[in-house]
């Protein structure tokens, strides 16, 4: 398959997503929202940022060196929308949803052109951070004894905090295994940044 | 040269999320929808629009003068039922009920100087109405529903939408969510409304006793005659 064929169908998903009865589906309960939707559209920003990478990298040299700059900035772009409020506020009005939809595209976008420049340190942190984020807000929505978000029943939160603890449970296991059973990799890995800076 | 752009963007970004983060939570005031709204009616109140209502003798009667009441100066506790609801509206009913026997203590407004202790108010300035969102209710509906709680006519009253547009304006502009649920009929986020001078001046937690007492003699001072 052609990187062109690839681009399109991402293209058509996030159209699918955000004009079409599907996004409306699966913004029908929390879990398929926060875990099918967000996501899908992060992946199609990925997509989209295959072609610019070449073109883009010296700027990307020059601004965002080490990724370090996109990826706090797509973090924040991830927590912003994981704030109850707005995820509650965009089923109601399109003007959020709209900014929900291109946040989540840009984040893909974004972290599709910081990662391959990203120190093996950095990435670290990053997924660090990333399973702490899912294991807190399982948490927080499996405990929260009242609605976060009022267009959600409370059964859907607690279904969306299982969600968030089984991903967070099997990032945990496909990020930690290299590291627990597979030093081989991880020299690999170190060696190939090594080589790689300068 | 090349690293100090880059740690400017990324200490520029930094900044940028962190007012992002601080705007979309109002200073890390409202991270629920629910919150959110509560805070913007306190900040800037909603002025109600014209709508009419069928109260429970099938009258009219406008959302901002429920009761048709003398006293321009008044205070409305509003909250959205629907009469089936097995649930919060059952809790919130009860509430009412409760709320009504310690505002008017059961007793006549002229002998209110009289009570002892606890929060009363004269000449009937603090009113009561429940309003369905359910177009499946009745004006009998609405008559049951105040005869189960006792519901003192003159204070309570339980009132429908005369056009179900007006239904959908009122949710827009004061961001009530109503969203059917097969078993038990709806979900609704509950609250009570505050209406003082046709604005919606609070938003409550339907069992907040504590704030409820505090808006209404923040509203009406000196009314409200304690110890």
């Amino acid at each position: 398959m052609t990187l062109r064929a690839v681009i399109i169908m991402a293209l058509g998903m996030v159209v699918a997503i955000t004009a079409t009865p599907l996004g409306h589906w699966l913004e029908s309960t929390m879990v398929s929202h926060v875990l099918v939707e967000l996501p899908l559209l992060v992946v199609a920003g990925i997509i989209f940022a295959l072609p610019l990478k070449p073109v883009s990298q010296p700027l990307l040299n020059w601004v965002n060196r080490g990724g370090i700059c996109g990826l706090i900035t797509a973090s924040f772009l991830l927590a912003f929308w994981m704030l109850p409020r707005w995820l509650d506020t965009s089923l109601g009005d399109p003007w959020v949803a709209s900014a929900k939809y291109g946040s989540m595209v840009l984040t893909g976008m974004i972290l599709a052109l910081s990662w391959p420049s990203a120190h093996v340190i950095t990435r670290a942190v990053v997924k660090i951070e990333f399973l702490t984020m899912f294991f807190r807000l399982g948490w927080l929505y499996l405990i929260s004894p009242e609605r976060l978000c009022n267009n959600y029943l409370l059964t859907d939160q607690i279904w969306l905090g299982r969600g968030f603890l089984l991903v967070g449970l099997a990032l945990t296991i496909t990020w930690a295994y290299p590291i627990l059973f597979g030093n081989a990799v991880l020299e690999q890995q170190l060696t190939e940044r090594k080589l790689s800076i300068d | 040269m090349q690293y100090w752009v880059s740690a400017a963007t990324s200490f520029l970004s930094l900044c940028v999320g962190v007012v992002a983060l601080a705007w979309g939570t109002d200073g890390g005031q409202a991270w629920t929808a629910e919150s959110a709204r509560r805070l913007a009616v306190l900040e800037q109140p909603v002025v109600l629009p014209w709508v009419t209502l069928l109260n429970q003798q099938g009258k009219q009667q406008q959302l901002t003068d429920p009761l048709a009441s003398q006293s321009a100066s008044g205070l409305t506790l509003m909250e959205f039922i629907y009469t089936r609801c097995p649930t919060v509206c059952l809790a919130m009913g009860a509430e009412f009920r409760s709320l009504q026997a310690e505002l008017y203590s059961g007793l006549p407004s002229e002998r209110h100087s009289e009570l002892p202790s606890g929060l009363y108010f004269r000449g009937g300035e603090v009113k009561l109405l429940s309003v369905s969102f359910d177009p499946e209710d009745s004006i009998e509906d609405l008559k049951h529903y105040l005869t189960r709680f006792s519901a003192n006519p003159s204070i309570w009253s339980a009132a429908k939408f005369a056009r179900q547009s007006d239904l959908e304006m009122i949710k827009q502009q004061l961001g009530l969510i109503v969203i059917p649920e097969p078993s038990v009929g709806y979900i609704h986020n509950s609250a009570v409304y505050v209406i003082y001078d046709g604005r919606v001046v609070a938003i409550l937690d339907h069992d907040d006793r504590k704030g409820i007492r505090d808006v209404i003699s923040q509203y009406l001072p000196g009314t409200a005659g304690s110890g």
